[in-house]
């Protein structure tokens, strides 16, 4: 009996010992972190390519792209660690095979949750200055990214939780130091990671479509079909051809005005029933209601399903939409009118809006996953 | 002692050399005010009394204007101050009463305060900026925006909105009148004393809009009868384009 109570006795000491211990502290500048202490900052500046028919991207002063600053943005772009149960990175939502979207008409979330809008496509976004997201309710790249991270819809979690992470990851605090030369753990903040992830995005530059090779830079021909979709796409009247104007709002050499504008999809008594307020959740203004940012055309074909809520499935689909020509509501655009394409209108015009893919995006391996 | 008179002559010279004297500069702000029938000129939020019973809604009211200049002096011994290249007046976001008295407000920086003889620009995009296209201008820029990409250039002026033709109430005739060509880009110019101080350095110019699209009332924008026009219509594009010109006034 005495034998079994001392053994009781060591055995709740034993249990006592191992539940109180306590949570493992972050290692700050502790000897044994060879990795962080060994990382050198580097502040080699990242070249972007960029074709000369393309403007100059717009890079903040207070966040140059540098070679280590991109490669840190690229490995937590596509790290699910930012999510509360691990499972979701920001390519969940934006797939590089896609022109960074997700092929679903609404994105999903942690646990399968689904969200409320389409993912849009991440390309030159360097260029936008009037806002992002389907509704522009931010307006730096920098801030866009930490959006996602507290959605409960997205990520579902906290930046106390996501700073702590890193902090306590063995690989991130060289890689934060080699990109921004921070001297401790503790200096890695949330807007740092946004600074990264800003830096890789920014180089997510498409300008090298067949569009592009033949238009500027005269390299062959379109055939037949593309150079009618051309014309149908750009020329507004011709004649009494009643063209679509498409290139109102999805002008060269982006293909997107960025601006936001209701392109006619509903029809509401009053611009307070729109199902998606769009526009208006950022600016509390009612005119804004039913506006969303118009979107690149630039590799559209990789990006179905279209529209801020994914609600067509084909290009076919959304050139059938544009013809009806709206529905009249008050702050439609004016620019959308009803006009009548033929079949083979829609499969010439279908035939440029194919020139807008450019693969060598798609599959550029600066992009691509780097785990 | 002859040292120290050698270096008070040195310094005397350095402090009295006939440099020009430093002009100071402020920052000088145009506004630009639309109204409509001389009711102040406000997005969406106004329905405006237009012709024949019509009434209009805006959406959109905008135009470009190239090479603004201060003048100084006449004649040989004229001078100009560029204040820019080019700048877009955009009445897009006057959507109050408020904001429609205030107008556009648009501001150039570092212009030398003095007294001027007048203010000279042109009403669209200069044809050697007309050449151009967005890819020379990374966003934000007057240029980054309003470009046809198939033959004219830039768009000098949009004017968008709804029409009531039927006194329904519903506005239901949607209005884009979109203007441009070299042909039509024109140079403008005010002979009048304008002194730029540190105490006052704002310029403003009006435009009423029924004055672009109303002559009298056989040359006027019919909204029964068109309803749109992207500058195919050259009679049309040259009567907005000179209403909008001749409209124009230093206040």
């Amino acid at each position: 009996m005495h034998r079994i109570l001392i053994f009781c006795w060591f055995l709740a000491l034993g249990i006592s010992l191992v539940s109180c211990k306590k949570d493992p502290e972050i290692c700050v500048d502790c000897l044994e972190d060879l990795a962080f202490k060994q990382a050198v900052p580097d502040t080699t500046p990242y070249v972007l390519n960029v074709p000369s028919w393309l403007p100059k991207p717009i890079i903040p002063s207070d966040n140059v792209l540098t070679i280590k600053g991109v490669a840190l943005g690229r490995r937590l772009f596509y790290d699910p660690i930012l999510s509360k149960d691990s499972t979701q990175s920001c390519a969940s939502c934006h797939s590089l095979d896609k022109s960074f979207t997700d092929g679903l008409p609404l994105s999903k979330g942690e646990k399968g949750l689904v969200g409320i809008r389409n993912s849009m496509a991440l390309v030159n976004l360097a260029y936008n200055t009037r806002g992002f997201f389907w509704d522009g309710r931010v307006n730096s790249l920098e801030n866009q990214v930490l959006h996602p991270i507290e959605d409960p819809l997205e990520m579902n979690n906290t930046i106390q939780e996501v700073e702590l992470r890193l902090r306590r990851s063995k690989r991130y605090p060289a890689l934060f130091k080699e990109a921004f030369g921070i001297t401790s753990k503790n200096e890695i903040t949330i807007d740092l990671l946004a600074k990264a992830i800003a830096q890789f995005e920014r180089t997510l530059i498409s300008g090298n479509s067949r569009y592009d090779q033949i238009i500027w830079g005269q390299k062959g021909f379109p055939e037949e079909d593309e150079a009618r979709g051309i014309e149908l796409f750009f020329i507004e009247f011709a004649g009494n051809i009643n063209h679509p104007g498409c290139s109102h709002c999805h002008f060269n050499p982006l293909f997107t005005d960025n601006q936001f504008r209701n392109n006619g999809l509903d029809y509401v008594a009053s611009l307070l029933d729109f199902k998606d307020p769009g526009r208006r959740n950022a600016t509390q203004n009612i005119n804004d209601s039913g506006r969303f940012r118009v979107p690149t055309l630039r590799n559209i074909a990789f990006t179905a399903p279209y529209m801020h809520d994914g609600r067509f499935k084909t290009l076919e689909e959304v050139l059938q939409q544009y013809e009806k020509g709206g529905h009249g509501v008050i702050n439609e655009d004016p620019n959308i009118h009803p006009f009548k394409l033929s079949d083979r209108d829609k499969k010439d015009l279908i035939a440029f809006l194919n020139m807008l893919s450019d693969p060598s995006f798609i599959n550029n391996k600066d992009f691509s996953n780097p785990f | 002692m002859n040292k120290l008179l050698f270096i008070l002559f040195s310094f005397s010279l350095f402090t009295c050399n006939n440099e020009t004297p430093i002009v100071p500069t402020v920052d000088v702000k145009l506004r630009v005010i639309g109204t409509f029938n001389d009711l102040p000129l406000q997005m969406y939020n106004q329905n405006y009394e237009y012709t024949d019973g019509i009434k209009i809604k805006f959406q959109l009211f905008n135009f470009y204007l190239s090479d603004l200049y201060l003048i100084k002096g006449v004649g040989a011994a004229e001078e100009k101050v560029l204040l820019s290249e080019v700048v877009l007046v955009n009445f897009k976001d006057i959507q109050s009463l408020s904001a429609a008295e205030r107008g556009v407000e648009l501001v150039f920086k570092n212009i030398p305060t003095g007294n001027y003889t007048g203010f000279q620009t042109g009403v669209g995009v200069a044809p050697r900026l007309n050449a151009t296209g967005p890819a020379s201008y990374p966003p934000p820029h007057p240029l980054d925006d309003n470009y046809w990409s198939w033959a004219a250039g830039y768009v000098f002026s949009k004017i968008e909105g709804n029409a009531d033709v039927d006194n329904s109430g519903k506005f239901a005739t949607k209005l884009t009148f979109h203007l441009g060509g070299d042909a039509f880009y024109k140079p403008v110019s005010w002979t009048k004393p304008i002194s730029i101080s540190k105490e006052f350095s704002e310029m403003v110019l009006t435009i009423d809009v029924k004055d672009i699209i109303w002559k009298d009332q056989n040359n006027f924008l019919d909204f029964r009868k068109i309803t749109t026009d992207h500058s195919v219509n050259k009679d049309l594009v040259s009567f907005l384009m000179t209403n909008l010109q001749q409209g124009l006034k230093y206040r």
